[in-house]
């Protein structure tokens, strides 16, 4: 072996040592992606999001053109119709009302009065400052929006997001990923049981036969368990199994458990509901706190979630089964697509 | 060399590369599930009209350079003030904290602050006494050079809707990460710390902690296993674990991100990892039986709860394993185990750091991040730096444990112009 053998060597081998801190180098000499992850200081989640900023962009380009002052409102036709059958790509605006065919197809339909798209039509986004009336078997690419009632008839795809300030209607075989209304509807009329009367008795379970054993306060059971019907259940609720509320059963307080949980017929529930694997609700079961799984949540009729004067969520991070009947006062959030039944 | 010690000596070298193939592996679960499977979703979905009343505590020691700027950005969050008391603990502060802190308590009357004077100085003796003065049952804490967003409170408090959960944690992001080398690397530990490390915990169910800042817990529950414990400096793990252990669990909000500061000095740095250090063996030895003999945890969160609890070990066992190669190598004894040693050790450099470095460059790349990774291998300077400061703090819990005293807190010097 020569002298320039292992000098050779030693050379190679303390280029492949330092070969990896070279690309570093250079960002360090010449930094391009030295600033801090984006935190925005000042974002607040709001449900109407899409709607309030295309109202807010829309605002202030006519207020451009027409050279108002802020909050001017615009030179436009009081009333657009669309006849059937119309394709268009554009924005159509109108100060009163926009009526659209049968079978249109659209782009942005954005109305300060009252809204109606006829069946069978595909639109990309409408707002509406009065009522919304989309009816059944038409398709909305991204979201509707209405300061008023909206009214959605069957079949219809709600796309990303439908949202009222007031009543939200759904018809059956709606598809959806997230609603709002105060409240939202899967029937034309009310559920009337926003507040029913129940004994506020603070106890952990009304009625001593009742079988169920409570191993300790912080978990009620390390497996499935049942509360038997009629019963009242005085606290939080925690268990690692299933859990299944008998008929006409009452929680003060919140259910949560890391398996399914299943309401019967007529259950109150004070606080929320969380089921890390589903929650269902057979019907005409009343939660007056927000609704949570990682997993499908299904509704059964009569279920109602919230009340007038609070809103709550439905959250699944799979799907969400609404029943017909079901009235939500919030928010509900379907991350794979939620269906009207 | 005697034979019998020989055979200790490998027995020893093998069972590290086994602890160190253990830390590995998990780092390796934690990133393909956060790449690759659907992410457990936090409470913060959740928009409820109906909010908690909330006590915010601010623990400060002379930090006239930051404390207006945490307090201006509790002022702006979008939380109800009627549903908001704020305490920022001025704790035997000797620069202008007092005089800042009375100017925001006369402006605004749900700032209470609390000016303490006498006891035992340090953060977990002033977040008891603050506790003490707590008028809320959810109580969120924020370090002094926090800044956290508008809806910070909302996310953080909307996560005890579940009556599991005693503790909340959101996402630490460093701000000033265009200090210096130290603050960059930092940026990408975090980075994997949070992004990977935490989240990947939470939605596999297992141990994801408390991290005493950005975060809150249940008064009720604080107080029902005595506060903080002052001889703790990692009074964040030891609650994680007394949490657990009872049956609680911790709440991991990744998209909860808050600004801090990170040490731009490798001086302050180091007292702060061996401070960190000091704490977590501290809670280490208090917490592994109970972890182990918890009748709450299922085996996975125990294995979770262990080798989070050791985490700071690692680093002094490997140490300690190369001692021992280098004895085993002066005997002659060496040959089957060079190969093992040095794999363990490669294995530590290259992908077994705190967070390893494909996890903090999963993390980096989740987070949108390009050129930043070109600084990976920096990081074995951060590992070997690391190493020697966890070292430090090991024999600070060792010499805590021996003398039984109440170790000094100190406070880690902030850089804000």
């Amino acid at each position: 072996m020569t002298w320039w053998q292992p000098t050779l060597l030693m050379m190679v081998f303390f280029i492949l040592i330092l070969l990896p801190f070279f690309p570093g180098l250079i960002e360090l000499r010449s930094p391009k992606d030295d600033l801090p992850l984006r935190i925005d200081m000042e974002y607040i989640r709001d449900p109407r999001y899409f709607a309030l900023a295309f109202r807010q962009r829309v605002q202030e380009n006519l207020t451009r053109e027409a050279q108002g002052g802020p909050g001017a409102r615009p030179r436009l036709q009081p009333m657009v119709t669309l006849g059937p059958g119309t394709n268009t790509s554009g924005t159509i605006m109108a100060l009163d009302h926009i009526e659209v065919g049968r079978g249109s197809k659209l782009g942005d339909a954005y109305s300060y009065g009252d809204l109606r798209i006829a069946e069978q039509s595909e639109i990309e986004s409408a707002a509406a400052d009065g009522s919304l009336l989309i009816e059944s078997d038409s398709v909305i690419r991204g979201w509707i929006d209405s300061e008023g009632d909206a009214t959605v008839g069957n079949g219809v795809n709600l796309g990303v997001s439908a949202s009222s300030a007031s009543t939200l209607t759904i018809g059956e075989r709606c598809e959806f990923q997230r609603l709002w209304g105060l409240p939202v509807r899967t029937s034309e009329e009310p559920v009337s049981r926003y507040v029913p009367d129940f004994p506020r008795d603070r106890e952990e379970i009304i009625g001593k036969d009742s079988g169920v054993e409570i191993e300790d306060a912080a978990r009620w059971s390390s497996r499935d368990m049942t509360i038997p019907a009629g019963s009242t259940v005085g606290r939080d609720l925690v268990a690692y199994g299933d859990v299944r509320i008998g008929a006409n059963s009452i929680v003060l307080g919140t259910v949560k458990s890391r398996g399914v949980v299943t309401l019967d017929e007529g259950v109150i529930i004070e606080g929320s509901v969380i089921g890390q694997r589903g929650v269902n609700c057979i019907g005409n079961a009343t939660i007056f706190g927000n609704v949570f799984s990682s997993r499908d949540v299904e509704l059964g009729p009569g279920t109602v979630v919230g009340r007038p004067q609070a809103f709550k969520t439905v959250f699944s991070q799979t799907r969400v089964l609404l029943a017909r009947g079901v009235e939500v006062f919030g928010w509900i959030v379907s991350e794979e697509g939620g269906t009207v039944g | 060399m005697n034979p019998f010690l020989v055979w200790i000596l490998q027995l020893y070298i093998y069972f590290v590369a086994v602890i160190m193939m253990v830390y590995m592996i998990r780092h390796v679960i934690f990133t393909f599930n956060r790449l690759n499977k659907n992410q457990r979703r936090f409470y913060h979905e959740i928009l409820d009209s109906e909010l908690p009343p909330v006590t915010i505590l601010v623990p400060m020691h002379n930090e006239e350079v930051v404390a207006e700027g945490v307090l201006r950005a509790l002022i702006e969050s979008d939380y109800p003030k009627d549903l908001m008391e704020i305490i920022p603990i001025d704790d035997h502060s000797t620069d202008r904290t007092e005089e800042i802190l009375r100017q925001y308590g006369e402006r605004y009357p749900y700032i209470r602050p609390l000016y303490r004077r006498t006891g035992m100085r340090g953060k977990p003796a002033g977040l008891n006494d603050a506790i003490e003065r707590a008028s809320h049952e959810i109580v969120l804490v924020f370090d002094a050079d926090y800044q956290p967003p508008a809806d910070m409170v909302k996310q953080l408090a909307m996560a005890f809707v579940d009556p599991e959960v005693g503790a909340v944690m959101g996402r630490v992001v460093p701000e000033n990460t265009r200090g210096s080398l130290l603050t960059r690397i930092i940026d990408l530990e975090r980075s994997g710390g949070y992004q990977v490390d935490q989240q990947a915990r939470f939605s596999l169910n297992l141990i994801p902690q408390y991290g005493g800042t950005v975060g809150g817990f249940r008064k009720s529950v604080l107080l029902s296993i005595g506060g903080f414990n002052p001889r703790i400096l990692a009074e964040d793990t030891d609650l994680t674990y007394a949490l657990y252990t009872r049956g609680w669990q911790v709440a991991y909000a990744n998209r909860a991100e808050c600004y801090e500061e990170s040490p731009e000095d490798w001086g302050v740095r180091f007292r702060q990892v061996r401070r960190w250090a000091r704490g977590h063996t501290q809670a280490a030895f208090r917490h592994f039986l109970p972890t182990l003999g918890s009748k709450y945890l299922n085996f996975w969160q125990k294995l979770d709860g262990v080798l989070l609890l050791g985490v700071y070990a690692v680093p002094t066992l490997l140490l300690t394993a190369i001692l021992c190669h280098i004895v085993l190598l002066l005997s002659g004894a060496v040959a089957p185990f060079t190969l093992l040693l040095a794999a363990a050790f490669i294995i530590v450099n290259a992908y077994g750091n705190f967070a390893p470095f494909f996890e903090v460059g999963s993390a980096t790349l989740l987070d949108g991040g390009h050129r930043r990774l070109w600084l990976l291998p920096y990081m074995a300077f951060a590992f070997v730096f690391n190493v020697w400061a966890v070292v430090g703090g090991l024999k600070d819990a060792l010499l805590d444990v021996a003398r039984e005293g109440t170790p000094q807190w100190e406070k880690t010097e902030r850089f804000r112009q």
